[in-house]
């Protein structure tokens, strides 16, 4: 719980401009009263219930609220879930989803209101998106992960004495392939890809790689990565001693060296200030999807074993940041 | 829109959101909890952190080894021997005090400790074990009771097995070699849902040695089952069962032996069952509770020829116990029963829990209790091999790792044990100080001191040979029972080090051995002059041997372990060890009858110096070739001979082809090929041998 508080409060001091927003209006409201120009309908549309969502939605309307009397807009939630009979609001509701499954409903309704799409990956985004073009006004994106090619820079910052690398893409991360080796040309590494349409080839794959990589990297794909392929995958390059780069907390906690991912309060925070940016401004602020705040962990005990040198998590988070393009401000 | 109307929309959109969010990436891929698999307790301490000397053998170097019996490539190991004592039976030493049967080591597989309650050694050519399932063998070099217990005195060799997710599919092997050597193993793996499992099972079978004039042949069968399932991100359960079982032949053809040790065959069988369960939080806490059963049993029960046919019989009737006149009732028409079967249970239960107090802290602790018990008629003069003596167990031990700053990792663990057969609680510390001079660089210091607890045979041996009416014939061992334990306390200056530029990482140290309150097996010549032995011109009635605390064994040496990748395809593994010995413990009293002791010089076990070499060759990914060379000053081990200095030269080419869903290894293991040599007796002698195998591996 400590740790919470400490890490929350590190947050803040990196966006200084929430943390005294965030004073404000939530120490000062008892004695300050704010005269509100607007109002806006948020209808909040849950794709599950409990968990990192429940942890996203409530930062999501925590920090909104802050923002909305920054504003002085009198803002008003409504959260459904996405089970629920779903038919669209008014034309001046503005709907967030949460996770895939929202976004999903909400694109499939055909709904012509403002809508945000959080918490959800970027190629889930696109292939829906595909099938059911947007129809409103607005709809932007807060993407969970970040480009595949970020994570070389990734290895290229933490590891730089590693130049092999190796990686296993499916039919999620295929895409990515050319991308990959092009990005990995130019930061003068050597990129191995071994391919798999099926999770049980994951071993045949992984020997494949043996003696041509010196770190694994990790990259979202529900064929190659899972609770079943994370274990095989995480005890196989151990054995060769050969450390796993990898895209989420949970793989880190599990066993790889080092992971790069978005907290679901971070990404809620980046969507609650691109919601207000965009009530604000009307402006396209949809450069850039991808999350802003960048986390890095590292497993300790992996690192004593496998890469005693590696940089602190606080300076590779700071060159990450630097690396990946974000929205002017 | 109707109800109804709505109900199929809703339907409609449920499924067909399930099918697109749930067939693809989601958001849940990014955040879902993981199973841990770099878990605590699997995760190794660094060389740099550690408090004592390891040597890791993966399984890239045990195959590239091709070792027809798996402890040959322990031979890798800096300051280890291996000596082959019979056909079917390995003895292992580090830094010598041995004999037949390697009494000072703990030997663990995947956690479970294998060695035998009754001798306290370990049967290696019979442990349920597949040589292709192994992932890497640990060994400590050094006492580690703080980790292991109280057995783990010379050396700890710990191996560890492929999880079953690893080895996927199906596995086919054949040998064909030297020696009569014939092996066959085959194995398969799966994977359902959270529960994968592997079934390994093989037969094996040679002639023994070719230069014997007693025979040695055996044949081995083996079935081993592993099942991992886990139940959530946080815990998994592992469950294990072997069993094995070997037949040879054993026995002597010389005149002096025929009577108590005729050629027969002799029937070893082992059996384990393990269950295990793990609860592991993250990479720095970890859970786990596991309960053991390891079985052995030895069918030996024979009789001897009718002693009369022997020609025996008018003279043990004579006399047995050297008195003229006083003949005994005994019907010399019968042989003499030897009943030389025994039974020995281990039941072992323990828990260990592993994590972080503080952020510079790691910290493991435990417990077991443990239940050994061992019957044999002849081993301990009972009417059943189910009148056995026992043994229980209590352990706690505690180690902490404590880094201070970016220059110093400390160590300090401490076992606490209290047993049935010594007394008191006897407590084995360990303590170390590494300073890291540089990222590459570390000194460390350190003291260690561990107990052997007398094994249940040593403890209560009462080995008496009797004829059917149940008359004594031949009283062989025996102990007073009350021994104290064997003591070893070690000191050690280590420096390790690491040349990225080279790929190198090396250890080098010095280290001052001294074991005291040796288990001594004492010779006494009481029956040296019996009528009996005086008629027949041998003796019938052996010396008597029995159990004693007395002896001691100061060793200092160096000790060089250097690991080289000089390109991405070679390897090489060199080990080397200078050592210098003095030690005694009481050989004889009475000897030759003449009341004069004698004491054993136990320093002629071990080399002077031994060196160690391995090199892999990647010629191309399919083609690989490997050489292991091994050389040794002269040593002779208790009831060995003297081997002089002697040199090994094995190389393997193995090629591999690969097909769309298999690959099939070819290889051919030339063993030996310098001068013959022995490392136990002068006449199991190794010539050089030719050994081929097909391994072939199915997806």
């Amino acid at each position: 719980m400590l740790n919470q508080v400490k890490h929350t409060l590190y947050r803040l001091t990196r966006r200084p401009a929430t943390a005294l927003l965030l004073f404000i209006f939530t120490v000062l409201p008892c004695t300050t009263y704010a005269e509100h120009d607007r109002q806006l309908n948020v209808s909040i549309l849950n794709s599950h219930e409990g968990g990192y969502y429940s942890t996203f939605i409530s930062r999501f309307r925590q920090t909104a609220t802050v923002l909305a009397q920054k504003s002085q807009i009198d803002i008003r939630f409504d959260e459904k879930l996405v089970t629920d009979q779903f038919t669209p609001g008014p034309g001046d509701t503005l709907y967030v989803t949460v996770g895939s499954r929202a976004a999903i409903s909400m694109l499939q309704s055909g709904a012509t209101n403002p809508v945000l799409h959080t918490l959800l990956p970027e190629q889930t985004y696109t292939r829906i998106s595909a099938m059911y073009p947007p129809r409103g006004d607005w709809h932007g994106r807060v993407f969970i992960d970040f480009h595949a090619t970020s994570f070389l820079d990734l290895i290229k910052t933490s590891l730089p004495e590693k130049t092999r690398i190796g990686t296993i893409l499916g039919p999620d991360s295929r895409q990515h392939a050319g991308a990959l080796s092009a990005r990995a040309r130019n930061l003068g590494l050597e990129l191995a890809i071994e391919y798999i349409e099926d999770e049980n080839d994951i071993v045949t794959a992984l020997k494949a790689l043996q003696g041509r990589m010196q770190v694994f990297l990790a990259l979202p794909d529900k064929q190659v990565h899972n609770r079943r392929t994370a274990k095989t995958i995480l005890l196989s390059t151990y054995r060769y001693n050969i450390p796993v780069v990898a895209y989420s907390q949970a793989y880190v906690k599990a066993g790889a060296l080092i992971g790069m991912y978005a907290r679901p309060e971070d990404l809620a925070d980046q969507a609650a200030e691109k919601l207000f940016r965009h009530i604000n401004t009307k402006a396209d602020v949809d450069c850039s999807n991808q999350p802003e705040v960048i986390s890095i962990d590292i497993n300790d005990s992996v690192s004593r074993l496998l890469a005693r040198n590696i940089p602190a998590a606080t300076y590779i988070e700071r060159v990450m940041r630097e690396n990946i393009a974000r929205c002017a401000e | 829109m109707t109800k109804s109307g709505s109900i199929v929309a809703l339907l409609c959109i449920t499924q067909l959101s399930q099918g697109l969010a749930g067939e693809k990436i989601s958001e849940e891929d990014f955040l879902a909890e993981i199973p841990v698999a770099l878990t605590a307790t699997r995760l190794r301490q660094p060389a740099a952190d550690s408090p004592v000397s390891t040597t890791i053998i993966d399984s890239e170097m045990i195959r590239a080894y091709g070792a027809v019996e798996l402890a040959d490539v322990l031979r890798l190991v800096p300051g280890f021997q291996v000596a082959h004592p019979s056909g079917e039976r390995l003895t292992l030493s580090y830094h010598g005090q041995v004999d037949e049967f390697s009494r000072r080591m703990q030997v663990l597989i995947d956690g479970r400790s294998v060695y035998s309650p009754l001798l306290g050694h370990v049967d290696w050519a019979i442990l349920p074990l597949n040589v292709e399932d192994i992932e890497r063998i640990e060994v400590t070099r050094g006492p580690n009771a703080a980790s292991y217990g109280a057995n783990a005195f010379a050396a700890v060799i710990n191996i560890i097995t492929h999880h079953t997710a690893l080895t996927q599919g199906t596995r086919l092997s054949v040998e064909n070699g030297a020696r009569g050597h014939e092996r066959y193993f085959l194995s398969h793996s799966d994977q359902s849902g959270p529960f994968s499992y592997r079934v390994s099972t093989s037969y094996r079978k040679d002639n023994g040695f070719d230069s014997v004039e007693f025979p040695d042949d055996k044949n081995i069968r083996m079935l081993h089952l592993r099942g991992d399932y886990q139940l959530d991100p946080f815990n998994s359960l592992e469950f294990q069962f072997g069993y094995n079982q070997m037949r040879h032949l054993d026995g002597d053809t010389d005149a002096d032996e025929i009577l108590t040790d005729p050629v027969r065959t002799v029937k070893r069988e082992h059996s384990f069952e393990m269950l295990r369960w793990q609860h592991d939080t993250g990479p720095d806490q970890s859970f786990e509770l596991q309960f053991y059963h390891n079985r052995e049993v030895v069918r030996d029960n024979f009789f001897t020829s009718s002693l009369d046919s022997l020609g025996f019989g008018a003279l043990v009737a004579f006399d047995l116990d050297g008195t003229p006149g006083n003949e005994p009732d005994i019907d010399t028409s019968l042989g003499v029963p030897l009943p030389n079967s025994t039974l020995v249970n281990r039941y072992d239960l323990e828990f260990q829990h592993t994590f972080r107090p503080a952020d510079l802290w790691r910290m493991v602790w435990g417990g077991s209790l443990r239940y050994d018990e061992a019957g044999g008629r002849s081993d301990f003069n009972t009417t059943s091999i189910h009148d056995t003596f026992n043994n229980k167990v209590y352990r706690l031990f505690a180690h902490m790792e404590w880094k201070p700053s970016t220059s110093w990792t400390f160590n300090l663990g401490a076992m606490a044990e209290k047993n049935d057969i010594t007394t008191g609680i006897r407590v084995s510390p360990r303590i170390s100080a590494n300073y890291h001079i540089s990222p590459q660089h570390t000194v460390r210091i350190s003291a260690n001191r561990a107990y052997r607890t007398p094994t249940l045979y040593e403890e209560y041996a009462d080995s008496t040979t009797t004829s059917v009416e149940g008359i004594g014939l031949q009283d062989l061992r025996f102990s007073n029972g009350g021994l104290s334990p064997e003591k070893i306390t070690t000191y050690e200056l280590a420096w390790i080090g690491n040349i990225p530029r080279y790929r190198t990482s090396f250890e080098l140290k010095l280290f001052r051995e001294a074991i005291s309150d040796i288990l001594a097996e004492v010779k006494d010549h009481e029956y040296y002059d019996h009528p009996l032995n005086q008629a027949l011109g041998f003796n019938v009635f052996d010396d008597v041997l029995f159990y004693t605390t007395n002896g001691y064994l100061n060793t200092n040496g160096i000790e060089l372990q250097l690991d080289v990748r000089p390109t991405r395809d070679t390897r090489v593994h060199l080990g080397h060890t200078y050592s210098q010995q003095r030690g005694s413990s009481l050989g004889d009293i009475n000897r030759f009858g003449t009341g004069v002791s004698r004491y054993d010089n136990l320093a002629k076990a071990t080399p002077r110096a031994i060196t160690t070499l391995q090199v892999i060759q990647n010629f191309a990914p399919d083609l690989q070739g490997s050489l292991a060379f091994h050389r040794y000053g002269l040593y002779e081990f208790e009831g060995g001979d003297d081997t002089g200095d002697f040199r090994i030269l094995n190389f393997r080419l193995a090629k591999t082809v690969k097909l769309e869903h298999s690959n099939i290894e070819f290889a051919a293991n030339f063993q030996n090929t310098l001068d013959e040599y022995f490392d136990y007796e002068k006449e199991q002698v190794f010539d050089n041998g030719l050994y081929l195998s097909v391994r072939a591996q199915f997806d």
